[in-house]
């Protein structure tokens, strides 16, 4: 009795444990994502603002606007009194302008999607909706996204905006680098071009980083000695420049330079784990919790299928 | 409903009173009465009256979620793209559903049968959760007909949602097959039930497996935003251990809570078995929320420790993080403390009701209210994002009140014909679980049973004879 | 109006400069028409002469192309001046695209230690005149120096082309 009770016991556990290996596995943890070390695609572009240059004129912002299809503004972009507020990107808005008061008068700071190396949209999108081009653009594709949001939970730039309005096909909205536009045809994008001051400097992200350090050490004293979004979560394809420290910009300092997937890893790397390991844990410990008590037929099997007697 | 089952029959069994005509379905479905029977129940129930101005308000609302988009029903935010939907609704009915894997490994993996009797309501609570924790999330997808998408159509495995995808997947499906041994029984299937049994260590295994990781998994969603949940809700290392750990006592806690508002609201519904054995079983499940709430304790402070975040506890956030740990685990450890030792069921379930208000407490924290802790507002949901979430419970409340009544999962269903003269003792009132009583003759494990599991529930008092059976009902 | 009168007293005074030394500043254009945005901005007339006589020191804004010491500490370790540069004009040094591929592909890798930071034409008139008005005061808004042509205005959404002000935003956040 006990051995054909053993054997099914097991047979029943591998079946479980098939159905959620099976289930489950599907291709986790096959990647190896080795911790900021990615320094992006040999070729992958990038773009250096200097916020010393920027003096609010939003050419950038209708530049996109125009090249990007979007709505019209509630107001024209030559208007000033938006930076009265601080806005943030929307469905409407790949990029914005803010302005920040500091004590050598106002700074005007561009946001839109920094482009990172390794980043945490791509990461967190389970349908993978987002690719890393070799360009260097993260670009988006909405036939494959559901819509979960989690890539806006995700970015720590609070970038990605979404289509709300939209009943039938809501997508994320955000800053693709012109990339179906201009930059895979090696062209800057649009912002970068319409820029009277060149805020914006176009260029390898390599290149860029050179550039920015350089231009930090040909002007002593002018800027702060840190190119930001150099090493924040990984590196970022847009980086920054500034006289004013960062924080005082509306910049978040406490990001560190980990990417963000190197907070998931810990979790996901105990996930094979716990597929394997507990079929044998918990089989284990039925045999040991349920041994001499008379449990071993209780699932229904063999006996009393034989001893049934057809109904009435 | 008592006043028309005395009148009429209850259904727990194939047979009607009379021992040789069928129920048919539609009669089992009508609870045994005449529709006119059925209708009046209806209208007489107070419950009813609420549900039907929360349907009225709430249904075309969720129409209207679907024809004018999301931003018809939410604040339509960048900054907080998470409302009450996820927030209570997804995560916070997941870790109260735990009862499914909780009370099925107890039962079959550690072999307390003395758990029987509530085995399954915890089932059929962890069934019914995620199902609506999924119906709540369809809800709040933008593109909800694509939610098979990441089965099938495009795949990013590294993302922990994938994992959640797929895993609540296979759940809901081993989920289903645990429920349908009750429901097979219910419609006369043997052949169903029996094929179920065979593979439920199996099924119950894969359950533990896939609860602990996407229990784990939800918590670990917030890994991918470190900076944006306050410190004192999130750790870095121990997020996912955060989660899974509190939703054992309160799958637990659920089930408690879910078996006094049955025992109160349902009670013709419930057999003797039942009935007698809830209080001694809500001191079990108490048992096992107390160390659940306690491990969940230490593993907080554990994690504040790890990144040193005692200086926040003296904020206005770490206020509402004592506030909440107060209430939500303090005051549940120490009623259950109380009233554990004392046998006082009624203390017990205080304290599950207000463990179940903590942990949805805790995941309404993490997800929203603690959520961009930085960003200078809070995000407060629109009024119809909020009655859509009541509404959607309260289907889920009617759902769950249509199975309660009609499946054998507050009573066990008769397999043998009842009759008046009995000539034997009746043993199918045991727990329908083992999938037995289908043999009238009394089988050598029958008899065993009756002197060998000293804390199994079915003493001989309640193995049932004549007596109970025209008692009770 | 307010042109015309500067433009004849600069002219006035570009003959009389003409007749003082130094004696280079004869063939030094007085008037320079740019029309690099000439899509969107109509063209800017820029007091060439007016400037000169302004700021005396042409490498304030040529750098050290007219062979005078270049105006920046930083340059002037090479630049000692003595040496006239090939030609003083902005577009013959800045190019018009600094962002093409050809010359995005070739930074860092042309051989040369300096110069690479070098902003585009767009950018140095921009950064030159703008910066040296914030500090000696002058035109610093786009339509200071350059008006707005109905295609800038579409661009912009200014002007004829502004939204309807009584539109309503069209949801929250």
């Amino acid at each position: 009795m006990s051995g054909i009770t053993r054997r099914k016991f097991l047979c029943a556990t591998v079946i479980g444990g098939a159905m959620t290996t099976l289930g489950s596995m599907c291709g986790k943890g096959g990647k190896a994502w080795a911790a900021g070390s990615f320094e992006g695609y040999p070729e992958g572009m990038g773009v250096l603002v200097d916020l010393t240059r920027c003096i609010g004129c939003r050419t950038c912002e209708a530049a996109c606007n125009r090249e990007q299809n979007l709505a019209e503004p509630d107001l024209p972009f030559t208007d000033q009194s938006v930076f009265e507020t601080t806005r943030r990107t929307d469905e409407d808005h790949y990029t914005v302008v803010n302005r920040y008061a500091t004590q050598q008068g106002p700074v005007y700071r561009k946001i839109q999607c920094n482009h990172c190396n390794e980043p945490a949209c791509l990461t967190s999108c389970f349908v993978n909706a987002y690719t890393k081009t070799k360009e260097g653009a993260v670009v988006y594709n909405g036939k494959v996204c559901v819509g979960c949001r989690t890539c806006m939970v995700a970015c720590p730039f609070n970038i990605p905006a979404y289509s709300y309005s939209s009943a039938i096909n809501p997508l994320i909205k955000k800053c693709i680098f012109c990339h179906e536009t201009r930059l895979k045809n090696g062209r800057p994008p649009a912002c970068v071009e319409a820029c009277p001051q060149e805020v914006l400097t176009f260029g390898h992200r390599k290149d860029l980083i050179k550039l920015g350090h350089e231009r930090i050490r040909n002007n002593p004293g002018k800027y702060v000695d840190h190119i930001y979004g150099e090493k924040e979560v990984g590196g970022t394809g847009w980086m920054y420049l500034s006289a004013t420290p960062f924080d005082q910009l509306g910049f978040d300092t406490t990001l560190g330079n980990e990417p963000i997937i190197s907070n998931v890893k810990d979790f996901l790397s105990t996930v094979p784990m716990v597929l394997a390991i507990w079929p044998a844990l918990f089989s284990g410990i039925h045999l040991l919790a349920t041994k001499g008590k008379d449990h071993d037929g209780d699932h229904g099997e063999d006996e009393h299928i034989e001893k049934e007697e057809p109904r009435p | 409903m008592r006043a028309f089952v005395k009148m009429g029959q209850l259904v727990d069994s194939h047979y009607k009173k009379d021992g040789r005509k069928r129920w048919t379905l539609v009669e089992k479905l009508f609870l045994g009465l005449t529709p006119q029977q059925y209708i009046m129940q209806a209208l007489l129930n107070p419950v009813n009256w609420v549900l039907a101005i929360i349907f009225a308000v709430g249904l075309p609302m969720i129409a209207g979620r679907f024809f004018f988009g999301l931003n018809w029903v939410t604040h339509s935010s960048n900054d907080y793209p998470w409302g009450l939907f996820l927030g209570f609704g997804l995560f916070g009915m997941v870790p109260l559903s735990s009862s499914g894997f909780q009370l099925g490994t107890a039962c079959e993996i550690f072999g307390r049968h003395d758990l029987e009797p509530i085995e399954r309501v915890g089932l059929l609570n962890g069934l019914l959760g995620y199902l609506f924790a999924v119906i709540y999330l369809m809800v709040d997808l933008g593109q909800p007909w694509r939610l098979p998408y990441p089965m099938a159509v495009a795949f990013g495995p590294a993302a922990v949602l994938f994992l959640v995808a797929w895993h609540v997947a296979t759940y809901l499906s081993v989920q289903v097959a645990e429920v349908s041994t009750s429901f097979f029984e219910w419609i006369g299937w043997p052949v169903g039930k029996q094929g179920v049994r065979k593979i439920t260590l199996g099924l119950t295994v894969a359950g533990i497996i896939l609860s602990t990781l996407h229990q784990g998994a939800l918590g670990a969603l917030f890994t991918y935003a470190p900076g944006k949940v306050h410190p004192l809700w999130y750790s870095a290392s121990f997020q996912w251990l955060h989660f899974f750990v509190s939703s054992l006592p309160g799958g637990l806690c659920m089930v408690i809570a879910v078996s006094t508002i049955a025992r109160k609201t349902m009670d013709w519904r419930c057999d003797d078995r039942f009935k007698s054995s809830l209080d001694k079983l809500t001191i079990t499940l108490a048992k096992g929320a107390t160390m659940g709430l306690a491990t969940y304790l230490t593993i907080k402070l554990i994690g504040i420790a790890h990144d040193n975040e005692w200086s926040y506890l003296a904020t206005g956030w770490g206020a509402w993080f004592i506030l909440e740990m107060g209430i939500g685990v303090l005051l549940p450890l120490a009623l259950f403390s109380w009233a554990i030792p004392r046998n006082s069921a009624t203390i017990a379930r205080l304290g599950a009701f207000i463990t179940v208000l903590g942990v949805v407490l805790n995941r309404l924290n993490t997800s929203m209210i603690c959520f961009n802790w930085k960003l200078p507002y809070r995000e407060i949901p629109h009024w119809r994002e909020l009655i859509i979430s009541i509404t959607i419970f309260a289907i889920y409340v009617v759902v769950y009140r249509f199975i309660l009544y009609r499946l054998p999962i507050l009573y066990a269903w008769k397999e043998e014909p009842a009759s008046e003269a009995v000539t034997e003792p009746v043993r199918d009132l045991r727990s329908p679980a083992y999938g037995e009583a289908l043999s009238p003759l009394p089988s050598y494990r029958e008899m065993g049973n009756e002197t060998v599991t000293a804390n199994s529930y079915s003493t001989a008092a309640d193995l049932g004879s004549d007596e109970s059976m025209r008692r009770g009902l | 109006m307010y042109t015309i009168t500067i433009t004849l007293c600069g002219l006035m005074l570009t003959i009389m400069a003409g007749i003082t030394p130094p004696a280079w500043g004869e063939d030094l254009p007085d008037r320079i028409r740019i029309e690099l945005l000439q899509d969107l901005y109509s063209p800017v007339t820029f007091e060439h002469a007016r400037h000169i006589v302004r700021e005396k020191d042409c490498a304030v804004c040529h750098h050290h192309t007219n062979g005078a010491p270049a105006a920046s500490e930083r340059c002037i370790r090479c630049h000692r001046g003595g040496h006239e540069g090939k030609s003083m004009a902005c577009r013959d040094c800045h190019e018009k695209e600094p962002f093409s591929s050809a010359v995005v592909n070739q930074k860092f890798k042309n051989g040369q230690q300096f110069h690479q930071d070098k902003p585009g034409l767009k950018a140095s008139y921009h950064l030159s005149c703008i910066g040296c008005h914030k500090k000696q005061g002058g035109p610093q808004s786009c339509t200071g120096c350059h008006g707005l042509t109905d295609k800038g205005e579409a661009f912009y959404r200014s002007g004829k082309h502004a939204p309807d002000p009584g539109k309503a935003a069209k949801h929250g956040h």
